[in-house]
C-alpha cells in the first residue's frame, strides 16, 4: 500500500513538471531585433524613386545592382577594393571619369551605395554642380532639408543625396544609400 | 501426545528453522516487478511529454506591426526551432488580426503552434478641418490625417453631418481599425455657399460673385488674407495664367476656402525672327522666337527642310505648344555659313586643390565661337588621381558645331591638407556644444556621441587613413569614412567631451576593424559608432556582447584579451 | 555473508551507475568524424608508436600545410603534427610538455601565428584541443589556462555534464564509433586536395593601431624554447605560407629578433614561396589561408630538406618495423587521395 501511495506520488510530481506544456507566450517586438531582420528591401533597380544620377543616358540609383552599372559603364578608370567593415562582404570603389561609385555587398549581389561627383564637369539632373552657388542649391532642392554642420542632407523616396556648401559654394555631391544610416 | 499450541503473541512464534514464507514472496515479485514497468513507462511517457513541452511555445500572441516570422519566437529555453518544410512564413500577415497555425520542428519533435495576432493599441490620427460647397456629399477621411495604425483603418462619421444649410460643423470622426479599437476625433467642417473650386478660361473676366453657388445669396462676400483681414487681389490678372489660384473669402462672415482652376484652350501668339548659323552648329528652335504671349510656359521645336551640314539658306517652321497643349506655328528663315574659326577657351588657370576633394574645372571658364553659341566644353582630368598628391596635367577642350577644335592645358596641383590637432579639437568641441548639455551624467553623454555619429556620419569605402588628424577631420566634416574614420571621430568627440578613451582594433583575420574603448568611472567598455548594415549598436558594450557578434559575423571584433584584459 | 551481501550489491549498484555514467558520456560527446574532424587530432597521437624524430605543433597552419607522408618518402624523417583547430600558445605549450611524457624527438616545429592570441578565444575551440588530451598535469594546466570565462574545470573532467543536450542532434556515427575511434588524419595532417587560387587583386592591409604581442603570448614561447632546451629537442620557429591573416612586418620583425635573442632559428616561409615552388593559384585550397595537398608537399619537401642537413634528422627508411608502419600509413594516404579525387572531380 505505501508503495502503491509512493509511486502514484511520483507519478503526480512528473505530472506537474509536464505540466508546463500550455503557457502562453507574448511576443513583443522591439525595435533592436526588427533591426536584424534582411537590410535590403529595396529591389534590384534601387531607390528610383529617389534622386538619380545620370551618367550619360544611364541611371544610377542608390540600392541599385551593380551588374547593369558596371555593364553600363564600362571598364572604371581604377578600382579599389577592401574588407567591409559595415557589411559582410566586400566594400569596391569605382572611379570613372568624372565621378566614383562605391558599392556594398548584399545577400542578392553588390548594390550602388554612393556616388560622389569628382568635378564640376558633371552635375546633377537637376543642374547641381561643384562649384555653384548656395543660392543654386536652394533653387533647385528647396529649403526642406536636414543641415548638419555645412552638410545639407535631402532625403527623398528612401535615399539622401548630401551637399556640401563652405564659403557659399557646393564642395560636394553625394548620393548615398541610407542601408547601414540609423533608424530615424 | 497433544500437539503444543501455536502462542501467536507477539516475539513469541517463530516460522520453524528451514521453513520459508515463499508464498507471499512468490506473489509480490511479479506484482513489483509490473508496477515497476508500468511505472518506468508512465514515466518515460511523462518524461517524453515534458521535454517536448519544454523546448516550444505552442501558444505565441502577438502585437500587430511591421513583423518578420521567425522560429525563434516559438523557442522555449533556447531550444533550437526551425520551420516544418511544409509551413509558409508569408503565410501570417502581422496586419490582419486572427489565429494562424505555425508548423515547427524542434529536435525529433514536430509541432503545431497557434499564432495569435492582436491589435489592441487603438489608431491614431489628427484631425484636420474640413470645408464643402453647400448640398456636396462630405468624405469623412478629408477630415483626417496623419492615420497610423497597425492594421486597416475605416474612417466614418459618428453622425452624418448636416451640409444643406451653410456653416461651421463639429463633427466626430471615428477611425476603427480591424481590431475593433476606436478612436474619435473631433473635427471642424465648414459648409459654405461658394463653389470649393471655380474653373474658368484664361483671359476670362472674373468678379468674386462668380463663386456663388445658384442657388445661395451672399449679402457680403469679398477677397481676404490669412489673416482673415480684407484683402486686395486681382482676379484678372490671375486668369491670365493657366493652373491652380488657392483664394479666401469672407461671405457674411464665413471663410471660406475656394480655388480658381484657369484652363488655357488658346494657342500661343508667337513673334519670330530670322537665324544665322553655321553649317553643323545645333540650331535650337528658342533662338527663331522673338517673343511669345500665353497664359502658361511654352516649349517650342523647329522643322527644318534641308540638312544643317550644308550652307545655304531655308524656312523652318517653329511650333509652339503651351502647358495646357494649346499650339501655334509659324515659318522663319535659317541661313548657315561655314564656320573654320576653332572656338576660344577663356578663364582657364592653373588650380590648387586638395586630396580627397572635388574640384571645380570649369568654373570662371567658357567657350566663345562666332558663329555657335553653345560650343561645348569638355575637360580631360583621366590623368588625375584625386586620392593622391601630385601635380597633374588637364586638359580643357572646346569644340563647336562645325568640328573646330582647340584645346588648353593647365596643372591641377593635389596637396594632402594638413589638419592640426587643434582643428581636429576645435571643430569637435563645436559639435559637442551642440549635443551635450551640463546637466548629462558621463553615461548619456556617451550615449549622445554614440547616436550623433550613427546618424550623421556615413559608411563609405576608401584607403584607410593612417594619420588620426585627418581621418577625424574627414570624420567630423565631410560625414563619411571608413571604420577608421569613425574610430578617430568618435576619439576626437569623446575627448572634447572630456570622456576617457583609447583605441582598438581587432587581431586581423578577414579584416581589421577599428573601434573604440570608453571609462566613465565604470570600467573600460566597447564603443563601435561604425554603421553596420544590421543596425546594431554598440554603444557602451562589454567584450561577451562583441565576442556574440564576432562569431556570427567574421571575427569582426576579435581582440586578443591578454592585451585588453582591463576592458569589462 | 550478509555484510559481504551487502558489500557486493553496493558494488554492483555502484559498478552499474559509472558503467552506464560512462556509457552515456561517451555517446554524448563529439566523436569529430564527420564535418568538423579537427577535434579528434589531438586524441590520435596516442595511439601512434611514440619514437617521433619530428614533432610539427600549431594551428591550422601546421596540420594543412605539412605532408609527414612526404617526409617519410624522400628524407625518412617519422614525424607528427601535433596541431589542432586555433590551437593557442598556452595549449601549444602544454601539449608539447605532454608529448615529452611520451618521446624525445630531435626537433620540435612551432607556428608562430598563434602568438596573436595570449588568451582563449572560445570553448569550442578549446574542448577541440584540450578533450583529445590524455590526463595529466599537462592537460589539467592546459585545461586552466584555457578556460573561458563560461567554462568550468568540472566539465572538462565530465564531459557529461557539458554535453548532456546532445541527446537530441546524436547521429549515426556517434553509435558507430562508441567504442572505438576513427583516424582522421594521416600523422596529424589533414589532407585536402581541392583548390581555389588566391585572388590577383587582394585588398590592402589596412594598419594596426598597435603591433604588440601580449607578454602572456610571449611568456609561453619563453615556455617553448627553455622546455625545448631542457629536454635537449632542437626548436624551429616558423611561420607558414598562409596568404591570410596577414602576418604583418612588423611582427614578423619582433619574432625574428626574438629567435635571435634566444638562438633558435626562424623561417618565415612567406619569403621562400618561390624557393619552395608555391603556386597560389593551384596550391591552396582556400583562397591562401591553407595549403591544399599540393601546397603541403612541396612545403613538407623544403623543410624535409632543412630538416635532414641542417638538424641532422636520421633517415629511418632503412628500420624494418617502421617501414612496414609507413607502408600502412602511406597505404591509407593514397587512398585518400583517389577518394578526394572522387569526390571533387579531379583527375
Amino acid at each position: 500500500m505505501k508503495r502503491f501511495l509512493t509511486a502514484l506520488l511520483a507519478v503526480a510530481l512528473l505530472l506537474g513538471l509536464a505540466a508546463c506544456a500550455g503557457e502562453v507566450k507574448e511576443i513583443r517586438k522591439t525595435a533592436a531585433e526588427e533591426k536584424s531582420a534582411p537590410a535590403v528591401t529595396v529591389g534590384k533597380e534601387g531607390s528610383v524613386d529617389g534622386y538619380v544620377f545620370r551618367a550619360g543616358d544611364f541611371s544610377i540609383a542608390v540600392d541599385a545592382d551593380m551588374a547593369p552599372v558596371l555593364a553600363a559603364l564600362g571598364e572604371a578608370r581604377s578600382y579599389y577594393e577592401s574588407v567591409s567593415c559595415a557589411f559582410n562582404g566586400l566594400d569596391k570603389l569605382y572611379t570613372y571619369d568624372h565621378f566614383q561609385v562605391t558599392s556594398y555587398p548584399a545577400p542578392d549581389g553588390d548594390r550602388v551605395q554612393t556616388v560622389w561627383l569628382m568635378d564640376d564637369t558633371v552635375a546633377t539632373p537637376e543642374g547641381l554642380r561643384v562649384g555653384a552657388p548656395a543660392s543654386q542649391v536652394d533653387a533647385l532642392y528647396g529649403s526642406s532639408f536636414e543641415a548638419v554642420g555645412a552638410e545639407r542632407i535631402y532625403s527623398k523616396g528612401g535615399m539622401k543625396l548630401k551637399v556640401i556648401v563652405q564659403e557659399d559654394k557646393v564642395t560636394s555631391i553625394t548620393y548615398q544609400s541610407v542601408i547601414a544610416d540609423e533608424n530615424d | 501426545m497433544k500437539k503444543p499450541q501455536l502462542d501467536l503473541r507477539p516475539g513469541k512464534w517463530k516460522p520453524k528453522k528451514g521453513k520459508k514464507v515463499k508464498k507471499h514472496r512468490r506473489l509480490r515479485l511479479p506484482v513489483l516487478l509490473s508496477g515497476c514497468v508500468l511505472l518506468l513507462a508512465a514515466a518515460g511517457l511523462i518524461t517524453f511529454f515534458a521535454v517536448k513541452n519544454s523546448r516550444v511555445y505552442t501558444r505565441v500572441e502577438v502585437e500587430a506591426g511591421d513583423l518578420t516570422l521567425v522560429p525563434e519566437d516559438f523557442s522555449k529555453n533556447g531550444a533550437p526551432v526551425s520551420f516544418d518544410p511544409s509551413f509558409s512564413p508569408d503565410s501570417v500577415d502581422f496586419h490582419t488580426p486572427g489565429t494562424y497555425s505555425v508548423k515547427l520542428k524542434s529536435g525529433v519533435f514536430h509541432y503545431t503552434a497557434s499564432l495569435t495576432v492582436k491589435d489592441t493599441v487603438p489608431p491614431s490620427g489628427r484631425a484636420v478641418a474640413g470645408m464643402l460647397s453647400r448640398g456636396e456629399r462630405s468624405d469623412p477621411s478629408a477630415l483626417v490625417a496623419d492615420v497610423k495604425d497597425e492594421t486597416r483603418v475605416t474612417v466614418s462619421f459618428e453622425t452624418e453631418p448636416d451640409t444643406a444649410s451653410c456653416g461651421v460643423r463639429d463633427v466626430t470622426v471615428l477611425l476603427t481599425d480591424l481590431g475593433g479599437n476606436v478612436t474619435k476625433l473631433p473635427a471642424t467642417l465648414t459648409v459654405i455657399p461658394l463653389y470649393t473650386v471655380l474653373v474658368r478660361e484664361a483671359g476670362g473676366q472674373l468678379t468674386p460673385a462668380d463663386f456663388i453657388l445658384p442657388d445661395c445669396s451672399v449679402a457680403e462676400l469679398f477677397p481676404v488674407g490669412d489673416d482673415g483681414s480684407p484683402a486686395q487681389v486681382d482676379l484678372a490678372a490671375l486668369t491670365e495664367s493657366a493652373g491652380d489660384h488657392p483664394l479666401r473669402f469672407s461671405a457674411d462672415g464665413l471663410i471660406c476656402d475656394c480655388v480658381l482652376r484657369v484652363k488655357d484652350t488658346t494657342p500661343p501668339v508667337m513673334v519670330l525672327r530670322d537665324v544665322t548659323s553655321a553649317v553643323g552648329a545645333e540650331v535650337e528652335a528658342a533662338l527663331f522666337v522673338e517673343s511669345v504671349q500665353d497664359a502658361g510656359s511654352v516649349s517650342f521645336t523647329v522643322s527644318f527642310t534641308a540638312p544643317l551640314d550644308q550652307t545655304g539658306t531655308q524656312t523652318v517652321t517653329i511650333r509652339g505648344v503651351d502647358d495646357s497643349g494649346n499650339a501655334a506655328v509659324g515659318k522663319a528663315t535659317l541661313t548657315l555659313v561655314p564656320d573654320e574659326e576653332p572656338p576660344a577657351i577663356l578663364g582657364a588657370e592653373n588650380i590648387v586643390s586638395y586630396v580627397g576633394k572635388a574640384v571645380s574645372y570649369l568654373s570662371g571658364v567658357w567657350a566663345e565661337d562666332a558663329l555657335d553659341p553653345k560650343p561645348s566644353l569638355t575637360v580631360d582630368s583621366g590623368a588625375v588621381d584625386l586620392q593622391k598628391e601630385g601635380v597633374y596635367p588637364v586638359t580643357y577642350v572646346a569644340t563647336d558645331a562645325a568640328g573646330n577644335r582647340s584645346e588648353k592645358q593647365i596643372t591641377l596641383t593635389l596637396l594632402t591638407e594638413t589638419v592640426s590637432e587643434a582643428d581636429v579639437m576645435a571643430k569637435a568641441k563645436e559639435i559637442v556644444s551642440s549635443i551635450i548639455t551640463p546637466d548629462m551624467t558621463p553615461r548619456d553623454k556617451v550615449e549622445a556621441i554614440y547616436r550623433w555619429m550613427k546618424k550623421n556620419v556615413a559608411y563609405r569605402d576608401g584607403a584607410t587613413i593612417v594619420d588620426w588628424q585627418q581621418a577625424a577631420y574627414q570624420g567630423l566634416t565631410t560625414h563619411r569614412g571608413d571604420c577608421s574614420v569613425f574610430q578617430m571621430t568618435s576619439r576626437a568627440l569623446l575627448t572634447a567631451a572630456g570622456i576617457e578613451n583609447r583605441l582598438i582594433d581587432t587581431v586581423p583575420y578577414y579584416n581589421v576593424h577599428y573601434w573604440n574603448l570608453v571609462n566613465i568611472g565604470e570600467g573600460w567598455y566597447h564603443f563601435d559608432a561604425t554603421s553596420f548594415y544590421d543596425k546594431q549598436d554598440f554603444c557602451y558594450v562589454d567584450s561577451a556582447t562583441l565576442a556574440e557578434r564576432s562569431v556570427h559575423y567574421r571575427r569582426s571584433h576579435t581582440f586578443d584579451p591578454a592585451r585588453f584584459s582591463y576592458v569589462s | 555473508m550478509k555484510r559481504v551481501k551487502t558489500i557486493l550489491r553496493v558494488l554492483c549498484a555502484l559498478l552499474l551507475f559509472i558503467g552506464t555514467f560512462l556509457l552515456l558520456q561517451s555517446l554524448l560527446t563529439p566523436k569529430y568524424v564527420d564535418d568538423v574532424v579537427e577535434g579528434a587530432f589531438v586524441a590520435e597521437y596516442y595511439r601512434e608508436k611514440k619514437d617521433h624524430d619530428v614533432i610539427f605543433i600549431g594551428d591550422c597552419e601546421v596540420y594543412e600545410n605539412f605532408s609527414p607522408a612526404v617526409l617519410w618518402e624522400e628524407y625518412g624523417v617519422n614525424s607528427y603534427i601535433r596541431g589542432s583547430a586555433e590551437q593557442y600558445i598556452f595549449q601549444s605549450y602544454y601539449l608539447l610538455e605532454d608529448t615529452f611524457y611520451y618521446e624525445k624527438p630531435s626537433v620540435v616545429v612551432f607556428n608562430v601565428q598563434s602568438l596573436q592570441f595570449g588568451e582563449a578565444q572560445s570553448e569550442a575551440y578549446n574542448r577541440m584541443t584540450l578533450e583529445g588530451m590524455r590526463w595529466s598535469p599537462a592537460k589539467v594546466a592546459a585545461i586552466r589556462a584555457s578556460m573561458t570565462e563560461d567554462e568550468h574545470f568540472i566539465e572538462y573532467v565530465f564531459p557529461l555534464l557539458r554535453y548532456h543536450d546532445r541527446w537530441s542532434d546524436l547521429k549515426q556515427t556517434d553509435f558507430q564509433y562508441l567504442f572505438h575511434k576513427k583516424t582522421v588524419s594521416h600523422n596529424g595532417y589533414y589532407m585536402r586536395l581541392d583548390a581555389k587560387a588566391v585572388p590577383e587583386n587582394l585588398p590592402p592591409v589596412k594598419p594596426l593601431g598597435d603591433y604588440s604581442f601580449s607578454d602572456r603570448a610571449w611568456s609561453y614561447l619563453d615556455r617553448i624554447v627553455e622546455a625545448c632546451k631542457r629536454e635537449g629537442v632542437q626548436l624551429l620557429l616558423i611561420k607558414a605560407p598562409s596568404v591570410f591573416p596577414h602576418w604583418y612586418d612588423e611582427w614578423d620583425e619582433q619574432v625574428k629578433a626574438y629567435a635571435e635573442k634566444q638562438g633558435v632559428r626562424y623561417i618565415n616561409f612567406l619569403e621562400h614561396t618561390e624557393e619552395i615552388g608555391l603556386d597560389f593559384a593551384t596550391d591552396t585550397y582556400d583562397a591562401g589561408q591553407h595549403m591544399n595537398l599540393s601546397g603541403a608537399e612541396k612545403c613538407a619537401r623544403w623543410i624535409g630538406r632543412i630538416l635532414a642537413e641542417d638538424y641532422g634528422v636520421p633517415d629511418r627508411r632503412g628500420e624494418e618495423a617502421l617501414s612496414a608502419a609507413w607502408a600502412g600509413k602511406l597505404a591509407s594516404y593514397r587512398a585518400e587521395i583517389e577518394e578526394q579525387k572522387e569526390r571533387y572531380g579531379l583527375s
